[in-house]
């Protein structure tokens, strides 16, 4: 399990609350444009298989709250990192945050928090 | 070994009527006559305020026979909460010569799932994949890593669907929060049953697996 800051949960966007996800059985991380070149989703592919045959399982973390990029190649290889540390201790729950987060402002900063998880069936083939 | 969070139900929390007819059976009313649903009256007494309904005679002149119905859901009613409706002698439609009574019964209300004997919904959360906010500021759900049913896409994904009273308010993010906190504690200490902690003390009505 992993969690992550999830946007207009605090008191203020400096101070968000926490949602998480399961981050067992995960075979492979990448990041999703929801328009044109604008990399705001990560998803997250689960071993996991659905009731469809040959349907697995996916989490889609949704960062989408404007027109600009949020997630980077290199916010993918963390988390991949982070993912094994959480499963070599199982008793942990790390906290993933872009690395945008780092640089943010305070009133830039809720462009990096989670708007929306989602559990997912589907066809790794057409992913 | 398998991990809980204690989600704390109500115990007939104040809440809502569902509109539709009323369950139970009225009385006083005196003589009902006319015919066809009155104008809406409102429903005085009770815990609650806001709710209104409408009268419309049966197959005889008594109260029992007449079908009471909600249109005004209002906020606040609880179970066993005597409620009355003002004579009403004019107006086109039925109409009763005295005070009309009722005590509210569960069906009459929104359904909530706790009681003395269950004031806790325990999930296990070994298999929660993710915390995830409603559609509704009333609603929080926790998706599985399990599928359901066959098909492609987040409906065919097994999820408990947590509902919450409209008072006292809160919101879907803060839902999705308090809910995580609590899942995040039990996966962090293995023989923790952390209860959930609502904000603003919000209420939960029922948990429900789908």
């Amino acid at each position: 399990m992993i969690k992550l800051p999830i946007y207009n949960s605090g008191p203020t966007d400096l101070q968000p609350r926490y949602t998480c996800v399961n981050v067992e059985d995960v075979y492979q991380v990448d990041k999703v444009a929801t328009a044109g070149s604008v990399y705001d989703v990560i998803h997250i592919h689960y071993s996991t298989p659905s009731m469809n045959a040959g349907d697995f399982l996916r989490a889609s973390i949704d960062y989408t709250r404007g027109t600009a990029t949020v997630v980077t190649d290199q916010d993918i290889e963390n988390l991949k990192d982070l993912i094994a540390s959480a499963n070599q201790n199982p008793s942990s729950t790390p906290e993933f945050e872009l690395i945008g987060a780092r640089s943010a402002t305070a009133s830039t900063i809720d462009e990096y928090q989670v708007v929306d998880i989602q559990i997912k069936s589907e066809d790794p083939a057409s992913a | 070994m398998s991990n809980y969070i204690k989600i704390p139900l109500a115990v007939n929390p104040a809440r809502s009527f569902v509109t539709g007819a009323l369950d139970g059976t009225a009385t006083g009313g005196g003589t009902v006559g006319g015919s066809g649903a009155s104008a809406a009256q409102a429903l005085v007494g009770g815990s609650g305020s806001g709710a209104t309904a409408t009268v419309t005679k049966g197959m005889d002149a008594t109260i029992a026979a007449a079908t009471i119905t909600i249109v005004g859901i209002g906020e606040g009613y609880k179970v066993g909460d005597v409620v009355t409706i003002a004579i009403l002698s004019s107006g086109g439609a039925t109409t009763w010569t005295a005070e009309i009574s009722y005590t509210i019964l569960a069906a009459d209300l929104v359904a909530s799932s706790g009681s003395s004997t269950e004031p806790f919904f325990l999930m296990p959360i070994d298999n929660v994949g993710a915390v995830v906010k409603g559609s509704t500021n009333t609603e929080a759900i926790v998706e599985l890593k399990q599928s359901n049913a066959t098909g492609v896409g987040a409906d065919y994904v097994a999820k408990y669907t947590i509902t919450m009273d409209d008072a006292p308010a809160t919101d879907k993010w803060a839902l999705q929060a308090d809910v995580a906190a609590a899942v995040i504690k039990a996966a962090s200490a293995e023989n923790a049953q952390p209860e959930v902690k609502f904000t603003s003390g919000a209420e939960c009505l029922s948990v429900v697996l789908s």
